[in-house]
């Protein structure tokens, strides 16, 4: 094997995971190679290096401040579904609540309109006949003093 | 071969701890949400900071990341590992991040253009070392930050997600939506990188 090929196999040599036949290849021929050996060293060197870049912590109290910084990104209607949930309720639970309230209203308002219908056709039948005759001169009352005045005018004219 | 590719589309990854928690946060446990934080939030913060180079970025965009976790959280089906489904979107925020801001954590005049690929410059600052230990290791570490953001992107993501996160090539693969094989090349291309932009230091400490 020349060099090109045994370059192929540094990585994996260098993670431990080379076949052990492979691996004394390796080792033979940088122990006869100085050019491989140099390089095979920087390639070990550079990975153990990354080592030095050590993790870091998150500073405390990162989870109060992510429930903060969500709560300023939140539209509206997810605020009040938000603290909808906050009673512990699932989340589909929470749409279904909010899509029963938006059908009980409406319900409610086509209901209470048809009451008033029927609560009108009951009162116009059970009316007596002078009832009738002010319903039927409601507008020519209301408007008594407006037509008084019309008369006023015709009177002038005359 | 085929018969684990089929096997692997049926498996909805309950299997995965963090899967799992996922979806009972969706049924509305907050403490779901907060457990997968404290388990995630420590790594992610570590894989942005290696990728961006700054801690505050780190900060922000970590927290941003979980924000989105949490906004997508309704609409959320299973179709990876936990895992690989939070490092792609991390991924994703701090490349916009990035791009938006065009933010440089470390200066780039350390590195020069060969064939479309940023490869480092030597390292210039060779007359301040002096042979005091602490002022190498953090200059080493200095020289490591800066030799990772050089690298160009998909190759940086290959090996923080292999050298500090512990991804197999499987699970690379996964997060980049890339084939195993990529994975490998890019790997090798970013080992070479690596290697020319630390050679000053390896022989320096021989
Ligand atoms: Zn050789």
């Amino acid at each position: 094997m020349n060099c090109k090929d045994i370059k192929q196999m540094f990585f994996v040599y260098i993670d431990g995971e080379l076949e052990a036949e492979k691996e004394r290849i390796v080792v033979d021929h940088i122990a006869s190679c100085e050019k491989c050996r140099v390089q095979l060293y920087e390639y070990k060197r550079s990975w153990e290096m990354l080592g030095t870049l050590e993790p870091i912590e998150p500073t405390p109290g990162y989870i109060s401040r992510f429930w903060t910084a969500l709560s300023y990104r939140l539209p509206w209607y997810e605020k009040i579904l938000e603290g909808i949930r906050n009673l512990f309720l699932p989340r589909r639970v929470v749409y279904r609540v909010a899509l029963a309230l938006i059908v009980l209203i409406a319900v409610y308002v086509s209901v209470d309109k048809y009451t008033n219908v029927l609560r009108t056709r009951t009162l116009l039948v059970n009316m007596s006949e002078e009832e009738w005759e002010v319903v039927e001169n409601y507008d020519l009352i209301a408007n008594l003093d407006l037509l008084e005045s019309l008369k006023g005018i015709e009177n002038i004219k005359l | 071969m085929f018969f684990f590719k089929s096997e692997d589309k049926t498996i909805p990854y309950f299997s995965d701890p963090d899967v799992r928690l996922m979806l009972e946060f969706q049924k509305g446990s907050k403490e779901a949400f907060e457990t997968l934080m404290r388990k995630n939030y420590p790594f992610l913060l570590n894989f942005i900071y290696r990728y961006t180079g700054d801690k505050a970025t780190a900060e922000d965009l970590t927290q941003e990341v979980f924000i989105r976790v949490y906004k997508s959280a309704s609409t959320y089906v299973p179709r990876a590992q936990f895992k690989t489904w939070l490092y792609k979107i991390a991924r994703n925020t701090s490349l916009n991040e990035l791009r938006r801001y065009k933010y440089r954590a470390v200066s780039l005049n350390t590195t020069i253009e060969i064939d479309g690929e940023q490869i480092p410059r030597q390292i210039e600052d060779k007359k301040i070392r002096r042979p005091d230990e602490i002022l190498i290791h953090s200059e080493t570490v200095q020289a490591v930050k800066r030799a990772i953001y050089a690298l160009p992107e998909r190759q940086r993501v290959v090996i923080i997600l292999r050298r500090y996160e512990g991804f197999s090539y499987q699970e690379i693969a996964r997060t980049m939506k890339i084939s195993e094989k990529a994975v490998k090349s890019l790997l090798s291309r970013a080992r070479e990188n690596l290697k020319n932009a630390l050679s000053c230091l390896i022989h320096g400490q021989k």
